[in-house]
């Protein structure tokens, strides 16, 4: 094989630019700005009685199969459960924890799980085809055509929300709360915001939402814990939590400030800037190459000592 | 490119007991596979929404990617580094790449749920994802492995082209495609293979970084930013490792010399890379801090330990020293070591750090998982085996081995896959265990005197609020309007402001300002609905305003606290203002907490729900109802309604028996018993066809359930016939209205109708009660200000049993008196009274002031003499214009507007059971209440006592059950009747049969009369009848005129005027009869029953009970 210097690089640079186009859908992160004016919940967990009636409305609204026991019977809230392809909200109880001593007087806490629709979403970073989308009104919504059903949603979430078919066969889907996208979209109130008796969750816009939840703090001293769950949690939620009990007796994870997106976003839009990266790599190994005579091919380096060069490293070894 | 000369096919038997293992593993593989597609991921995998990434993607891809590294490390020494001496290991690494690639595409096809749509990344494209740049790198990589490997084809195939049969005219055109592609891939090779170790690296790294999106979620011994770093390291390092394992590995497995002359300077590389990547991450788990968690023995850090030391530090320390480099078994080991160390890892990060939050269940790889897994491998070595069959591959020339040489090389590799086969079963065996070990871890004194000058008052609340809001029913409408007892709820709690909390300021004012009962009565001010401030909810501008529906139930909630909705756990018990006394139990003390109690779920239209068409019997019907409701059919099987027998905790000796009724053995001075008298007796049932001793009780189909949920006023029940209705009903149309019980159905189709006719039995009940005003019924009036409340308002009702106590039955399902909702201090809004009138609580129930007399416009029968019947008497018409006589039945006294008999009464009653001896000297009562004057939980009750003459045996001293229906109403034969009758009843009949008196008394709690009509104090206490009245104690007021206080209540002298038949109580005082009930006189003047009472104490001899 002989191959001019002058036709090597020519080739070289094509083939680079090659690599660049194939991956040239790589675009610049943007940094979600979580709107104030985007919607969301404040559920005030001391509120809650278990009844059940958003699981009920929830179902009948977004048409989910009807459970194996019915919305009226209770006990089933005495095991912990989460949502699954059937459910997409889900109460759970949780005793205090000197439950069966003495002092124990409290009530149980009643808490209701689903999508937290995040500002930042894992899922949302996560999904490969983009099916997870954040809406402007702060809905993360799903689109079944897009989906290839990997599941690195269900891994991404903090939250451990999304669902999937796992019985079907055929179009299995990921489920999750959709937070009524079409009905707030129409001005309506999602499902379980509407239903609820006691009016545990308070649907507004988040900047309002947090001022009440301010507001229920201050006007309930000693009431709720100094916290407003989904306020910072993975870079703020649209749902937020009020409690009584501290969130992690509750059946709430520990979760960190940053949205976990900010770390993986940043790594993969620092590698891909411009195509620096791939782009240096691509010269560097290709100017190792002509300088190790690879062009001149054939020609035998038979030196026993040899220096390796690979990421700048450079060792030497018997 | 030409190292032609050396590489070259391989020529040895194909089929070898491993490759048979192999095709084995491949079947099964194969067929799990089968089971993913048909059936589903969950049919063959342990996935679920807690874990739903396991081995598919831990190994097969995550795996599958490292350990073809191999591909790019060998390409970047030998072409880009130009180190010709490794071209010898290049075409097998380059193989196993492709392969390991192709494999990994195969396995992402069985985990990806939606695998046709696995091409949608390159349409869909989300720049944000690491999995969507791990996608497109792999696939362009994958293709650039196909380029690179196209030399090796047309090395194998070019001049050699020989297509069989018709083809072979296509070999020039094949040659030359082949030449073609040749001479390209020579030209553009080196891009290539740039092109290959830049996407292995960006992938590599990335496949790291894929678990960065879940920090929560990733144990912190691997979940570190680096992680990408540490990703490509790793492969680097397990790049040589990897084809040292397979070329020794392939040398063993054809027989041939291990090409140590390439892989010992190749192994001098490995502990550098080894050691960099090692250094890098104990380095990053120093800064981390992460160390901390290394030995805490769960099964994620074991699991680390293990993959850090054993195969990483172990392998790297191996080949430090030239000797184990040099030996081909050694250098297999350290390698294998390594490799399954990568392997090790990429399991870790994927699936033994994983750790979800909400940890339902825990994750192990299921079978099919495995089959799946495995397959994929075998189906990769075969491929591999298959191509190096074919293409050139592995070396040309290779070295046989000695027979020595080979005997012990094979001793020691075999000791080596062995330790390494063991190795990595005894890490695939800990994992799980310790995986599951660790699962076990997880007011005021009134300003005035007289509260009719107070506002508000609680005497003007209103008694009872029908809340039945749009605003409510906007969002939600499962359940019929709350009947809220307003004055039941002002009485107990006295202060509106406990619920009327805030007041607006001013018009339009949503937040208001906090009241007080004193404020409110200083400005003399009502206070302001509810609907004041709370209207739909979520109104931005008043977010921390409840909408009214919130409003409502957060109120009401504060005090009906959840306590009874998990009957095992009692949390804390509310105790209930409402009830109190000697009467309130536990059970009854606390306020209602489920959504039931306070309102009804909405029927829903049945018209579309009952199906049926045609001519259907009522057995039909039932059928259709039952296809929905089994549960309440199942729960009418165990009621009274259905047994006709059932608890009777208050009948004394009896209290504990569940088989008492008129199924079995209650008897009365009505139509006497029913034994032998089912077909008419049982028209009131709620079945179809009770006609004799063997009626199925178990028959669900049996039940009628039109008779009760009847809304459209056409369902009867035709008289005779066992229950069934009468012919020619539009069944259907009935069907398909069916709705909540009311008082047409409970008491027109059956109760008003006791004893066969309008309120011949019940004292207190009959049609008037239909549609009555309020001053007949305060509760049940429709007009007037009545309440208008429905049967089952009072009469709780649970899975179809009905709470009520009554007198003339021993059955009762569940307690029920007045003071479940007016207390038993139920008089308020009059301060100068209440006091007194609260006083009586205790020895006088609620009945007997506000019923002061009962069938006010009915009549009801009151005496019936049986031993007339079949007499020649002519019937003459009373002045009701009732007849007096019965051919059939005897001759009776009607009564209407007849004031109550009084009896000291604590809850139970002696009752006279069928086969009981009756009372020789005198009446025989078949039901009487059980109390005294001594008896303090005893208070004194109005009751309707229904007196006559019914046959006994003359012998045996005890009443007859005579055969009427079919009986004696045909043959007018008391001896026959009597014979048939006690055969029913299964008791000899002894031939000789008399009449005997029986009484039988009847309470009375309908019929409740407004509190204006109650009796007034004058009416029973005579003394309060002179003057001074209450001056006797209190002072003179002015604003008070105590003669007209004391005749506060039912006027007989209007009620006369009207046209009741009352003359005879104008003027009456005494009326409850001290004297008959045990009191010396009136107690206001002899004292009360344990206590003296106020002034004029004539009669002191009675010795208080209290110290």
């Amino acid at each position: 094989m002989d191959i001019s210097r002058r036709s090597f690089f020519k080739v070289l640079g094509a083939g680079g630019a090659a690599l660049g186009a194939g991956l040239g859908t790589a675009s610049a992160s943007e940094i979600p700005t979580p709107s104030l004016d985007s919607l969301g919940c404040l559920v005030d967990t001391t509120l809650c009685v278990g009844c059940r009636k958003c699981e009920q409305t929830c179902n009948q609204r977004h048409s989910l199969p009807a459970p194996d026991e019915s919305f009226e019977e209770l006990t089933v809230l005495e095991k912990e459960r989460r949502m699954d392809e059937t459910s997409y909200t889900v109460v759970n109880k949780y005793y205090p924890e000197n439950i069966g001593t003495l002092t124990w007087r409290e009530r149980p806490t009643f808490v209701k799980f689903q999508c937290m629709h995040c500002n930042d979403p894992s899922c949302v970073s996560a999904c490969i085809v983009g099916a997870l989308t954040k809406e402007k009104n702060g809905a993360v919504i799903y689109d079944a055509k897009k989906c290839i059903g990997c599941r690195y949603c269900m891994v991404a979430c903090p939250f451990q929300v999304p669902a999937y078919e796992y019985e079907k066969a055929l179009a299995p889907q990921v489920r999750k709360c959709t937070f009524c996208f079409d009905y707030v979209e129409d001005g309506g109130l999602p499902a379980c915001a509407q239903v609820c008796p006691r009016e545990v969750m308070t649907f507004g816009k988040k900047k309002d939402l947090l001022k009440l939840a301010e507001w229920k703090m201050k006007n309930n001293p000693g009431k709720y814990v100094d916290h407003i769950y989904g306020e910072k949690e993975v870079g703020g939620t649209s749902w937020l939590y009020l409690a009584s009990e501290p969130f992690e007796t509750i059946g709430f994870p520990k979760l960190s400030h940053d949205a976990p997106p900010r770390l993986t976003e940043k790594i993969q839009h620092s590698l891909f800037q411009y195509f620096a990266a791939p782009v240096i790599l691509y010269t560097f190994l290709g100017g190792v190459m002509m300088a190790t005579g690879f062009m001149k091919n054939g020609k035998k380096d038979n030196e026993t000592k040899e220096k390796i060069s690979q990421k700048g490293d450079t060792h030497e070894s018997s | 490119m030409s190292h032609h000369e050396i590489a070259a096919p391989v020529q040895e038997k194909f089929l070898t007991p491993g490759v048979m293992v192999m095709l084995g593993l491949m079947v099964i593989g194969g067929m799990s596979v089968a089971t993913r597609f048909i059936f589903g991921i969950g049919a063959v995998s342990n996935l679920n929404n807690q874990y739903p990434w396991g081995i598919w993607i831990g190994i097969d891809v995550a795996t599958g990617v490292a350990l073809a590294a191999g591909g790019f490390t060998t390409g970047a020494i030998a072409y880009v580094f130009n180190r010709d001496q490794y071209h010898a290991v290049i075409r097998p690494a380059l193989l196993t790449a492709m392969l390991g690639y192709t494999f990994v595409v195969l396995g992402l096809l069985v985990d990806i749920g939606r695998y046709w749509n696995i091409t949608s990344p390159i349409f869909n494209h989300n720049g944000n994802s690491v999995l969507f740049e791990v996608a497109i790198c792999v696939m362009i990589y994958l293709h650039v492995l196909y380029f690179e490997f196209i030399p090796i084809v047309t090395e194998r195939f070019m001049g050699k082209v020989n297509l069989p049969g018709f083809l072979s005219g296509m070999n020039n055109s094949v040659e030359t495609i082949l030449a073609v592609a040749d001479k390209v891939a020579a030209k553009v090779m080196f891009l290539f293979i740039i092109a290959g170790i830049v996407l292995s690296c960006l992938h590599q790294s990335s496949l790291g970084s894929l678990m960065l999106i879940a920090p929560s979620k990733v144990h912190p011994l691997w979940y570190t930013p680096i992680l990408p770093l540490l990703f490509l390291l790793s492969a680097f390092a397990a790049g040589y490792p990897m084809v040292v394992f397979e070329s020794i590995l392939v040398s063993k497995s054809f027989g041939r010399e291990p090409e140590m002359d390439v892989l010992t300077p190749l192994a001098k590389y490995m502990p550098v890379l080894m050691g960099l990547y090692m250094a890098v991450k104990v380095g990053d788990m120093i800064v981390r801090g992460s160390y901390v968690y290394l030995l805490d023995g769960t099964y994620q850090s074991n699991s680390f330990l293990v993959e850090m030391i054993v195969c990483v530090f172990m392998p790297f320390v191996l080949l430090l020293f030239r000797r184990v480099r040099r030996s081909p078994g050694l250098l297999f080991f350290a390698s294998t070591i390594f490799v399954l160390g990568i392997v090790l890892n990429r399991i870790n990060v994927f699936v033994v750090a994983y750790t979800p939050p909400y940890k339902l269940v825990s994750y192990f790889p299921s079978v099919g998982e495995i089959f799946i897994t495995a397959g994929l491998v075998a189906t990769l070595m075969f491929t591999y085996r298959v191509c190096v069959f074919i293409f050139p591959v592995l070396g040309a020339h290779p070295h046989e081995m000695t027979r020595k040489r080979r005997s012990s090389q094979k001793a020691s590799t075999k000791t080596t896959s062995t330790v390494s086969v063991i190795f990595f079963a005894v890490v695939l065996i800990t994992i799980p265990h310790s995986a599951n070990a660790a699962d076990g871890s997880q007011k005021i004194k009134n300003l005035l005197p007289l509260e009719e000058n107070i506002t508000p008052s609680i005497a003007d609340a209103p008694k009872m609020m029908m809340i039945n809001s749009k605003v409510v029913n906007k969002y939600s409408d499962f359940y019929e309007p709350v009947r809220f007892m307003h004055s039941k709820h002002a009485n107990v709690l006295k202060d509106c402001s406990i619920c009327h909390h805030r007041m607006p300021r001013e018009e339009g004012d949503k937040y208001g300002e906090p009241v007080s009962m004193l404020q409110l009565q200083e400005r003399e001010q009502e206070p302001v609905s509810c609907s004041a401030c709370h209207e739909l909810p979520f109104d931005p501008k008043n977010l921390h305003t409840p909408g009214l529906k919130g409003a409502y139930h957060q109120l009401c909630m504060d005090c009906h606290r959840e306590a009874e909705q998990v009957p095992h756990m009692r949390g804390a018990i509310q105790y209930s203002a409402m009830v109190r006394g000697p009467i309130a139990r536990t059970l009854d003390t606390r306020a209602p907490t489920d959504c039931l109690a306070c309102h009804a779920k909405k029927v829903p239209n049945h018209n579309e729900l009952v199906k049926l068409t045609g001519s259907v019997s009522p057995v039909d019907v039932t059928k259709n109802c039952l296809s929905c409701h089994k549960e309440e059919g199942e729960a009418i099987l165990k009621t009274s309604h259905w047994n006709w027998h059932g608890p009777s905790p208050y009948t004394v000796g009896h209290e504990k028996r569940m088989d008492l009724g008129k199924k079995t053995n209650t008897i009365n001075n009505f139509c006497i018993s029913l034994s032998g008298n089912w077909a008419r007796c049982t028209s009131c049932h709620i079945g179809y066809g009770w006609e004799d001793d063997n009626f199925d009780f178990t028959d669900m189909t049996k039940i009628d359930c039109l008779v009760c949920h009847d809304q459209t006023g056409k369902y009867k029940k035709a008289p005779p016939s066992a229950g069934l209705p009468v012919k020619n009903l539009d069944l259907i149309t009935i069907a398909q209205n069916v709705g909540r019980p009311s008082r047409d159905t409970c008491g027109m189709n059956c109760h008003f109708m006791g004893g066969g006719g309008d309120a011949v039995k019940h004292g207190d009940m009959s049609s008037f009660l239909s549609k009555p005003d309020k001053s007949h019924d305060v509760h049940m009036g429709v007009s007037g200000g009545g309440l208008d409340f429905r049967c089952q308002d009072c009469h709780k009702t649970r899975n179809h049993m009905i709470s009520g106590r009554s007198v003339s039955v021993p059955v009762a399902e569940g307690d029920l008196s007045c003071e479940y909702c007016h207390t038993d201090k139920p008089h308020i809004g009059s301060e100068l009274i209440d006091h007194h009138l609260n006083k009586h609580t205790a020895h006088i129930s609620c009945q007997t002031c506000h019923i002061p007399i009962y069938s006010k416009k009915n009549p009801t029968k009151v005496y019936w003499d049986w031993s007339d019947a079949g007499k020649a008497i002519k019937p003459s018409k009373d002045k009701y214009g009732k007849s007096n006589f019965s051919d059939k039945k005897g001759s009776f006294i009607w009564k209407e507007a007849i004031k109550p008999e009084y009896a000291w009464y604590n809850g139970t009653v002696k009752r006279y059971i069928i086969g009981d001896r009756i009372n020789e000297n005198g009446v025989t009562e078949l039901t009487k209440p059980v109390g005294s004057l001594k008896d303090p939980s005893s208070r004194i009750y109005p009751f309707k006592v229904h007196r006559g003459k019914q046959i006994s045996d003359a012998v045996h001293k005890r009443l007859i059950t005579p055969k009427l229906w079919k009986g004696f109403w045909d043959h007018k034969d008391w001896n026959k009747a009597a014979e048939d009758g006690m055969k029913a009843s299964g008791m000899e009949y002894s031939g000789k049969y008399e009449f005997v008196e029986t009484a039988m008394y009847w309470g009375l709690t309908h019929e409740v009369v407004p509190k204006e009509q109650a009796l007034s104090c004058a009416e029973c206490h005579a003394s309060l009848t002179k003057a001074p009245h209450c001056g006797a104690c209190h002072q003179e007021r002015p604003d008070v005129d105590f003669e007209a206080l004391v005749h506060k209540g039912v006027d007989f002298k209007v009620l006369a005027e009207q046209g009741r038949d009352v003359k005879a109580l104008i003027g009456k005082t005494n009326y409850i009869d001290y004297k008959a009930l045990g009191y010396d006189g009136d107690p206001i003047e002899t004292g009360g029953r344990f206590d003296k009472l106020g002034l004029g104490i004539k009669n002191d001899k009675k010795i208080p009970l209290k110290k």
